[in-house]
């Protein structure tokens, strides 16, 4: 007796079919085999799925030998996702259920015949309906994963024994993603802006790379870093209800927000392994990407952020293949000025020399920084301004003003999105120069501040790009469709070098 | 290069007549008598803050440029300003290495010392690449002290090598000038006690001018005052309208953006904006996040 259903083998955020062919024997040496390239997850999901369907269903077939073939058999199977298809094959010789043709299966069992919420359900969800399968077999955990799927019929399981009767099974309810976004202000943001003090500049900076996508540095006294770390932290969550949910991050509703630790891996941080997983640039695509304490990455880790923040993604190449990963992130990064952190500082002396300082600026490269479009350099609130001051953002009342923020960052957003759709970004930060030239003229009293600006503080062609697409965020958080002296005026003042 | 023995005639005057001159001063660069005349050290902080590079950069180049030698240790701060200052002012300065002569220490100030090669006098009591030691940096104020007719201090710590330099100048009859500096700075420990103790308080190149004799200047001038710079004060209009405000407010001391903010009740856009059009004008420029003027 032989039947044969369908998963998939994942391969970065590729997915390919595997074709999961069970067959009973009779007349033979009981025992239970699986086959095909098989790894330890897989070989050891024998004895999950024996248990499961014995807790589920009273009863195994024992006495007769089971063989599992996974096809293509030449390709290594890795992850505890083919547990349902193992399952449901048995099953189906077993006690006689019939599954429609076009079934795929996904997720991993437990020992009780409970199916567990399983990691890539959503990609499985998009390559079924790539393959055109009709019918979808995931745990009910990972439903709402996938309710942005169409035209395929998902069916949640929780229980092996609801395979018995799939057709009986009812979606359980899932919440509409507009609804759930909407109620996102009361749910997760627990910090408002105006429970950060003074700061006001960095405030103001990191609503406008918020609503550009602008990447930017910010460079401070360690007594500061609390605050910054705060503050960043705040940004995120008004980057996350900024933006519209993206299918990738479905769980999460909102946008991603990544901050390894300096001790990274080249690996950890682009994305890697044999069978490649995405790194913390790929996790952060369409989010922010935050990096505290910037030059204390390892430089050549920091160097292979050049070409993702470019192109928007990355491809990396193993023995096994090669998979190309999205990875379009806004860099958010915090650092010290030196290596005791008080340069500049008015209240501590710094110990460091010159070369010192230089020496640990020169940290981060010059094609890094020509990547970061604001550079702000923050200093600890006064004293009074600790005890005295509640923001003038928020009027001096303790009145939330994210909600507020995160209105104009929206509107912002939809702004450049309207603008830049026939180029296909979204976002100021990611324009080209061509782009540049063609979405943001200037007028003649604009062009001649920049070009003053150019002669008196010595700008690079590059800079000078720069402080437009900045200076074209501002103008869009002020709603105006044309950049003016003023937008540019400010957007000079975020250090563009 | 070459050197200078103590006997002979070529020997700066002033060097020799202190307690325990080199015997041996070598030299780096082209030697020329009239360098000797006219000296004047500046020796300082290393942490030198903007204050301090203000003083450096209005008053040591108008000294440098009325004729004076500025003598100073090669030092990163004070002292290497001061060579700048001077240089810039295409004006002569010694520099006196704490190593060898061609021990360039700090080594990344080599284009500074190359600068001070062309045009100036780099010596030493050591020869060719003698590295020294810290103990040769408190023996090179010696002769900082010697070289100099007299010596301007310019910001110092409490116990800082600066003090040693014009002790040192005392002891040999040298005069004394310094700078006073706001009191809540640790920069102001050197030079309030020098204060104290009697050195001159300089508000203008001018009080350090007059006690040189100026027969062998060429280039007399007289010195314009540092208050006269700011020339942007005297516009009453102007100091009405927003930027003269802002203006005014960063001659009082450097502020951040969000100081200026707060304290004029504005929004961070129209702080930037307007600091923006005053950098464009030339008033002030930015630094590690704070506002100064020129």
């Amino acid at each position: 007796m032989l039947t044969k259903v369908k998963s998939a083998y994942f391969f970065g955020t590729d997915a390919f079919e595997v074709d999961v062919e069970v067959n009973i024997l009779e007349r033979c040496m009981p025992g239970f085999e699986i086959v095909g390239l098989a790894g330890r997850e897989v070989a050891e999901s024998r004895e999950r799925v024996k248990n499961a369907i014995l807790n589920a269903y009273g009863r195994f077939p024992y006495d007769k030998k089971i063989v599992v073939n996974l096809a293509p058999a030449d390709i290594p199977k890795e992850g505890s996702y083919y547990d349902l298809s193992i399952a449901a094959g048995i099953l189906s010789l077993t006690f006689a259920i019939q599954f429609p043709c076009d079934s795929a299966f996904f997720g991993e069992v437990s020992m009780d015949g409970q199916v567990r919420k399983t990691r890539g359900a959503y990609l499985f969800g998009a390559f079924a309906k790539a393959k055109a399968i009709k019918n979808l077999f995931v745990p009910s955990d990972c439903y709402q994963e996938l309710s942005s799927i169409k035209d395929v019929t998902i069916y949640p399981i929780s229980n092996l024994s609801q395979l018995a009767n799939f057709a009986d099974l009812k979606a359980p309810p899932t919440t509409d993603l507009e609804t759930v976004r909407r109620s996102l202000p009361s749910r997760i943001c627990d910090v408002d802006f105006c429970d950060i003090l003074g700061q006001d500049t960095a405030k103001r900076a990191l609503v406008i790379s918020a609503a550009g996508g602008h990447s930017i540095l910010l460079s401070g006294s360690p007594g500061s870093g609390k605050s910054r770390e705060y503050e960043v932290g705040e940004v995120a969550k008004i980057y996350s209800a900024s933006g519209f949910v993206d299918d990738l991050i479905v769980q999460n509703l909102c946008r991603p927000f990544r901050s390894p630790h300096h001790t990274i891996s080249y690996s950890g941080m682009v994305g890697g392994g044999s069978v490649p997983k995405p790194g913390e640039i790929s996790l952060a695509h369409k989010g922010v990407l935050f990096l505290d304490e910037m030059s204390e990455f390892q430089p050549s880790i920091l160097e292979c952020l050049r070409q993702p923040m470019e192109d928007g993604f990355i491809t990396i190449s193993r023995s096994k293949g090669s998979v190309r990963m999205p990875c379009e992130f806004t860099l958010v990064g915090c650092t010290n000025p030196c290596p005791c952190g008080f340069f500049g500082d008015p209240k501590n002396v710094c110990k460091c020399s010159p070369p010192d300082v230089a020496r640990y600026k020169k940290r981060l490269s010059g094609p890094i920084l020509d990547r970061i479009d604001i550079f702000l350099r923050i200093h600890n609130p006064a004293y009074e301004v600790q005890s005295t001051y509640s923001g003038f953002m928020g009027g001096g009342k303790a009145e939330k003003v994210s909600d507020q923020l995160r209105a104009r960052v929206e509107k912002a957003r939809a702004a450049q999105e309207l603008r830049l759709e026939a180029e296909h970004i979204g976002i100021n930060a990611r324009m080209t120069n061509d782009l540049v030239k063609k979405y943001c003229v200037l007028d003649h009293t604009c062009s001649d501040l920049l070009e003053r600006a150019v002669y008196k503080l010595a700008l690079t062609p590059r800079t000078v790009f720069k402080i437009i697409k900045v200076a074209r965020t501002i103008a869009d958080l002020d709603e105006a469709l044309t950049i003016l002296p003023s937008h540019l005026a400010e957007a000079i003042q975020y250090k563009c070098i | 290069m070459g050197e200078l023995i103590k006997t002979s005639q070529e020997y700066p005057r002033l060097l020799r007549s202190i307690k325990d001159a080199p015997k041996v001063l070598y030299y780096a660069g082209e030697y020329n008598p009239a360098i000797f005349f006219n000296t004047l050290a500046v020796v300082g902080s290393r942490a030198v803050t903007a204050y301090g590079e203000w003083v450096v950069t209005n008053i040591v180049k108008e000294l440098a440029r009325a004729g004076l030698t500025i003598v100073s240790g090669f030092m990163y701060g004070v002292d290497a300003l001061a060579h700048k200052a001077a240089l810039d002012a295409a004006g002569k300065t010694i520099a006196v290495m704490a190593g060898g002569v061609s021990h360039i220490f700090p080594s990344y100030q080599e284009d500074l010392y190359n600068r001070i090669v062309a045009t100036g006098l780099v010596v030493s009591e050591f020869n060719e690449t003698c590295m020294g030691g810290g103990w040769s940096f408190v023996r090179r104020n010696r002769i900082v002290a010697g070289l100099s007719k007299a010596v301007f201090v310019v910001e110092a710590g409490e116990s800082s090598g600066s003090l040693i330099t014009a002790g040192i100048a005392k002891a040999c009859g040298r005069k004394l000038f310094t700078v006073p500096s706001n009191l809540n700075s640790l920069n102001s420990f050197g030079t309030t006690k020098l204060l104290k103790a009697g050195a001159t308080l300089v508000s203008e190149p001018g009080d350090i001018l007059n006690a040189y004799p100026f027969s062998n200047i060429t280039n007399n001038s007289r010195v314009s005052t540092v208050s006269s710079v700011n020339k942007r004060l005297l516009n009453a209009d102007w100091l009405g309208t927003f930027p003269g405000r802002v203006y005014k407010k960063l001659c009082l001391e450097p502020q951040t953006a969000d100081d200026l903010a707060r304290y004029f009740e504005k929004t961070i856009t129209e702080v930037l904006t307007t600091a923006t059009e005053l950098v464009m004008g030339g008033d002030i420029h930015e630094k590690e996040g704070k506002y100064y003027v020129n």
